[in-house]
């Protein structure tokens, strides 16, 4: 219905942000992951967002990072190859850190927006009424 | 606002503040106006019902799904429910005072 | 037949039209706060309404509001929208919507008491 676009528009943004979150908590969680050569590395997962041409957000994709991931010399792991060599998960921290601020704060302005909408819609319907 | 038929009866109505309009609105509908108060009173009731009809459509939309705003169907059903009672009070009082008028020829 | 409604609940009526947009409006631009290339709009119904109030147009009907971009500056992902311009803007509205309601609500009030 047209008299509940604020909502809608709202809760697009909360699923949107709700996929980028668990994204980028996953990343961080497995940010550590080490994997044997002869298997992928971790790859970290980005969500990428576009308009929606009636008002709001949708998720675009999810592109995967490096299946490469980072060469690392470890021996002394069990995982280790023949040369010694394992995957790191090529996960850049600080980004994923600075990413996760801004996907709650943009979660947090649209929880924000359904509350306005509670009262705009409730001040609608309280017209006429004594 | 200004309600067709309450001056006959007595009434002082109530007109909303100028907002720019430079001549004042006229007590009679825009279209054809009716000179005699039973006229004046069919106007009111003509106008009554064109307001509930489109609370009415507005309702049906909202149920539907399809209403634009909440503020479209709340506000149409106040002036309905506002114009009710004025057709009503309009009607009223042309029953009292032709009640009068009988009993004056009566008594 | 023309059940023509009084001017003052036209110029009403407009302003909540216009706040209702504007509060869409501000919902979009909320939720693609973190788009890349999202351009934000914004809305302005108070200027062509005061227009139609001072011509005297306002007496034909409502006035529609329109959605219009902004010139906020751009950042590096293409990105304009100001967060806090809009929550202010948001609350702003929000708080102007339940007055301009309120006012419907004391008009209409206003017309019952003259049916006692």
């Amino acid at each position: 219905m047209g008299a509940f676009e604020m909502l809608r528009i709202a809760n697009t943004s909360l699923g949107m942000h709700q996929t980028w979150l668990d994204a980028l908590g996953n990343n961080i969680a497995n940010a550590n992951d080490v994997t044997s050569t002869d298997q992928k590395a971790f790859q970290a997962q980005m969500v990428t967002a576009q308009a929606r041409p009636d008002g709001g957000v949708d998720v675009s994709g999810i592109a995967l990072g490096s299946a490469e991931g980072i060469l690392t010399y470890a021996p002394d792991h069990p995982l280790a190859d023949a040369d010694g060599m394992v995957r790191a998960a090529a996960v850049d921290m600080p980004r994923q850190m600075s990413q996760l601020i801004i996907a709650q704060r943009g979660f947090q302005a649209s929880v924000q927006t359904t509350k306005t909408a509670q009262d705009v819609y409730s001040s609608a319907l309280q017209i006429g009424r004594p | 606002m200004s309600v067709s038929g309450i001056e006959a009866a007595g009434f002082t109505p109530y007109v909303a503040p100028q907002v720019g309009v430079q001549s004042t609105p006229s007590p009679q509908a825009p279209s054809a106006p009716n000179a005699d108060f039973g006229g004046m009173v069919l106007d009111g009731i003509e106008r009554l019902e064109g307001v509930q009809d489109r609370a009415d459509g507005l309702a049906a939309q909202a149920a539907a799904g399809t209403l634009s705003n909440i503020h479209d169907y709340t506000m149409a059903a106040t002036e309905a429910s506002v114009t009710t009672q004025l057709t009503v009070a309009v009607r009223n009082k042309a029953v009292e005072a032709f009640t009068e008028i009988m009993r004056m020829q009566v008594g | 037949m023309s059940f023509a409604t009084d001017p003052l609940t036209s110029v009403l009526h407009s302003a909540l039209d216009g706040l209702a947009l504007r509060q869409s409006v501000i919902a979009d631009n909320i939720a693609n706060v973190d788009t890349p290339g999202f351009r934000a709009t914004s809305v302005d119904f108070e200027s062509s309404l005061q227009a139609a109030i001072a011509d005297g147009s306002i007496v034909n009907g409502r006035v529609t509001a329109q959605a219009l971009p902004t010139d906020t500056p751009v950042g590096e992902n293409g990105n304009n929208v100001d967060l806090r311009k809009e929550t202010l803007g948001a609350m702003q509205s929000q708080f102007q919507y339940q007055m301009v309601t309120r006012a419907v609500s004391d008009h209409f009030d206003l017309i019952k008491q003259v049916a006692q």
